[in-house]
């Protein structure tokens, strides 16, 4: 009984802890700061090369099975990189989205929910490659990675660089 | 009337008639639309606090006192667990047809918010009928926590959609988040050593006044809509124009 009333106390300072830095992430200057993060920069070229899947079926044909899955796995590495900085600016390009639905400009209002559905919907892609990536490099022979979220990807970022040359006018 | 006594009935009136303040307050900015369960939760708290009073008041017995308030926490307990499933779809509100993916593990999520919970509502609602009032406190403290960590996975979510909380919805979380967390504290001290019961009360009841405060200043400040983000980005943004041009280009 006293070892589970003593864990409740802890984990309610914990939470209490939480909300703390909630706020303070929320208000304070630092705080602001980590959220208005710039976008990383993503080579698609090479992302696409390293989710293409005739070039995977070359790698196949080419190599002997133990070469092709280490070769695949550390492929597959690299698209976990790439995957995990498109979800990083999916996140950047939700707030922006999000942003410039409140601007007095109907058409930069307008960009920006396209914007932001785009945006969430490539968040929801890299969630689901996160696992699909996992998957593979568990079983690199039978599964492979996709790049459908590439083109996605690109369209949203044609949003926000629209989006841009409009303020700028 | 002593003065402790007297602290004590404004810590548990002054909150509870905040509440239609807070109420009016979202009803003129329109929340009460985008909030409903929060919306109908005030009133619930409200109507709960006038029939405990007027017990408290005629001196009514301390079971059915015991029995109401039960099933009072009781109807918190699920208008919370509805309140935070509204928080958590906040974010996904912004997409006008959900991929198939994300639509199932909004459907999950519905379930574990709102059904197991009812379901978990309903028995203990049966066990008070049966005199089993002590054991239903306990079930309540229970669901406290559990609520607790769900608390916590909304500003997760949040987090992971890159979303900023609105004013209001951020004072909701943050006023159960209140709530509930210090609850679980009072429960491990009460639980530790019973002497204490009297200064927990006293806690319990500020921080609940502190949490209707939170909500009343959430409900009543305006919200500083911004759309200076794009200034952030911009040049950015014509870097990713050539990026694109160069990409859809090779």
């Amino acid at each position: 009984m006293i070892p589970l009333l003593v864990a409740s106390s802890l984990v309610a300072l914990v939470i209490v802890v939480f909300l703390f830095f909630q706020v303070w992430s929320r208000y304070s200057r630092d705080g602001q700061k980590m959220r208005v993060a710039g976008l990383t920069p993503v080579d698609l070229d090479a992302f696409e090369n390293l989710t293409d899947p005739e070039e995977e079926e070359y790698l196949r044909e080419n190599l002997s099975s133990a070469e092709f899955r280490r070769i695949q796995r550390l492929r597959i590495r690299a698209a976990k990189m790439y995957v995990a900085a498109l979800s990083q600016n999916a996140s950047t390009l939700v707030a922006v989205g999000q942003s410039a639905r409140f601007h007095p400009d109907p058409e930069i209002a307008a960009s920006g929910q396209q914007i932001l559905q785009g945006a969430l919907r490539l968040k929801v892609w890299c969630a689901v490659s996160f696992v699909r990536l996992n998957t593979a490099l568990l079983f690199p022979t039978f599964l492979s990675p996709s790049n459908s979220g590439v083109s996605n990807y690109l369209t949203v970022k044609y949003l926000a660089a629209t989006l841009g040359g409009k303020i700028a006018a | 009337m002593s003065p402790l006594h007297f602290v004590w009935l404004y810590l548990w009136t002054a909150p509870h008639l905040l509440l239609p303040v807070v109420a009016v307050s979202m009803f003129r900015k329109r929340l009460h639309q985008d909030f409903p369960i929060f919306f109908a939760y005030l009133a619930f708290e409200f109507l709960k606090f006038c029939v405990l009073f007027a017990i408290y008041l005629r001196g009514g017995p301390p079971w059915l006192y015991a029995r109401i308030d039960v099933l009072g926490q009781a109807g918190d307990v699920a208008f919370r667990f509805g309140i935070l499933q509204g928080l958590l779809e906040r974010p996904l509100a912004g997409i006008a047809a959900l991929p198939r993916s994300l639509a199932n593990l909004r459907m999950g999520l519905t379930t574990l918010f709102v059904v197991l919970p009812s379901i978990l509502v309903g028995m203990f609602c049966l066990r008070i009928i049966d005199h089993w009032t002590v054991q239903s406190y306990w079930i309540i403290e229970s669901l406290n926590a559990a609520q607790c960590g769900l608390l916590v996975l909304i500003f997760l979510w949040y987090r992971f959609w890159g979303h900023r909380m609105s004013r209001f919805p951020f004072g909701i979380a943050l006023g159960f988040g209140l709530i509930l967390g210090v609850e679980l504290l009072l429960w491990a001290m009460t639980g530790l050593a019973q002497k204490y019961w009297v200064a927990a009360d006293f806690l319990h009841m500020g921080t609940y006044h502190a949490a209707v405060l939170l909500w009343l200043y959430a409900a009543c400040a305006r919200e500083a809509v911004r759309s200076d983000v794009p200034s952030t980005p911009l040049p950015q943004m014509h870097d990713w124009l050539a990026d694109l041009r160069r990409t859809t280009q090779l």
